[in-house]
């Protein structure tokens, strides 16, 4: 005989639970291990443009002097090039290696002075009569590693907090100057200020 | 008074309230819950664990993604160290990835030709590389001073001249990657390639090495839709 209905809505069913203590194995082993393959470095980039082909033929506006800064096992050597009219550009400045005190209170080593060529470069983006182009060009010896070039990218790229600095450890740890900009949107944000925005790489 | 009001079960012994201090009273009130929280003999307690493989299979699918979708997401070891920098750009996603460790050239994780480090004429171990990588901190290491190239074999050169600057295997990968770029954006986003390559370069590579790949990449696509002509080059931030 059938049941009524009452009793039937009430009659409890049991539910076996599931098993996860095998996943959970599985997820104890493979969490560590993308823990451990993740890099967890903040990654920035560094733009940098390859040199134009052809002549200016544009005719517009007064001609620039260009900036290049050439990287071998002495040192910088920062060349100015072109017409001025002004009058003639200055003279190469050469930025050599010098000893240089370690940041965490290490023995000197005789490195590329980055806070010279800052201090240099500032001098001559400074001097309004050069009216130098932001394009900077890059060049350096066939075995200077790659680490080099980069800190010297960032040197000419980005303006620091003073204009002039000494010391490595000090350079290194100098904060960028920030200047006020609108973005897309129009709101009011702080971005670097540049030095030389255009990086052009150049085969000596 | 009764039982229930003196915190005792029914046929108890009870020692009336008024006759006790205050601290026996609250001994014997601990006493008889603690006897009750005893657990019943027999029943084994079971560990919920449902809250906490919620919270594993999250994180696992956090990993996972950040991990598959970051092209940048590089393992740092002694084949590849990244530059440090000040830089604060962001890295944009639709560019093609470059790599360019101690051992290997890779495009969009797919090798594309094979590095030789030599230490004064030897072939490095994955032991120099890593000493090599202590030169920034220490250039007075023993490794440093010794005359180390990175170069790519003449074989994979163009018309095998270990001078030339194109690399044929590395063009005609990166040839591909561009026109399969420009189809993606062109016909199906209608966006205009901006023919932007990210490099991650390990930090020891030489300036030649480089000049090679940046060379050889802005050679490639086509003339009418454009190629590779701007390279960021990825770094950690300092």
């Amino acid at each position: 005989m059938a049941k009524k209905p009452s009793l039937r809505s009430h009659a409890e069913m049991e539910i076996d639970e599931i098993n996860l203590t095998p996943i959970m194995s599985i997820l104890v082993i493979l969490i560590p291990m993308l823990v451990y393959a993740f890099n967890y470095n903040e990654i920035a980039v560094e733009e940098v443009s390859l040199p134009k082909t052809g002549g200016r033929g544009d005719g517009q506006g007064p001609r620039k002097l260009s900036l290049t800064v050439l990287l071998s096992e002495e040192g910088f050597r920062i060349k100015v090039q072109g017409e001025s009219e002004t009058g003639a550009p200055p003279p190469d400045k050469v930025v050599g290696k010098r000893m240089l005190a370690g940041c965490d209170g290490g023995a000197a080593i005789n490195d590329f002075d980055f806070p010279g060529l800052y201090t240099e470069l500032v001098k001559l983006r400074e001097n309004r009569e050069l009216g130098l182009e932001d394009t900077i060009n890059v060049g350096a010896k066939d075995n200077i590693p790659w680490r080099i070039l980069a800190r010297t990218v960032d040197t000419v790229r980005l303006r620091r907090e003073a204009d002039s600095y000494q010391d490595l450890c000090e350079f290194r740890k100098a904060k960028l100057r920030k200047i006020k900009t609108k973005n897309g949107d129009g709101e009011e944000t702080s971005v670097p200020q540049e030095l030389f925005p255009k990086v052009v790489f150049i085969v000596l | 008074m009764t039982d229930r009001e003196n915190g005792s079960a029914p046929g108890e012994d009870v020692i009336p309230a008024a006759t006790m201090s205050e601290e026996e009273f609250a001994a014997l009130r601990a006493a008889k819950r603690a006897s009750k929280k005893r657990r019943k003999p027999g029943k084994e307690g079971v560990l919920n664990i449902t809250s906490l493989m919620d919270a594993m299979t999250i994180l696992l699918v956090f990993l996972l993604v950040s991990m598959v979708s970051d092209p940048l997401n590089v393992k740092q070891d002694e084949a590849m160290r990244m530059a440090r920098a000040s830089s604060e750009d962001k890295p944009a996603s639709d560019t093609i990835t470059i790599q360019i460790s101690k051992e290997f050239i890779i495009v969009d994780h797919e090798k594309v030709a094979d590095i030789e480090c030599i230490i004064e004429g030897s072939k490095c171990t994955r032991k120099d590389m890593g000493a090599l990588n202590d030169c920034e901190a220490n250039p007075a290491g023993d490794i440093c001073n010794k005359k180390i190239e990175f170069k790519i074999s003449k074989q994979d050169k163009e018309n095998a001249n270990p001078n030339s600057l194109v690399i044929v295997p590395l063009k005609k990968v990166l040839d591909k990657q561009v026109k399969r770029q420009i189809e993606q954006l062109e016909m199906r986003e209608n966006k205009k390639f901006e023919g932007v390559a990210t490099l991650i370069v390990d930090k020891e590579i030489p300036f030649r090495l480089l000049t090679e790949v940046i060379y050889t990449a802005g050679r490639v696509g086509d003339p009418r839709k454009g190629g590779l002509a701007k390279f960021r080059f990825a770094v950690m931030k300092m």
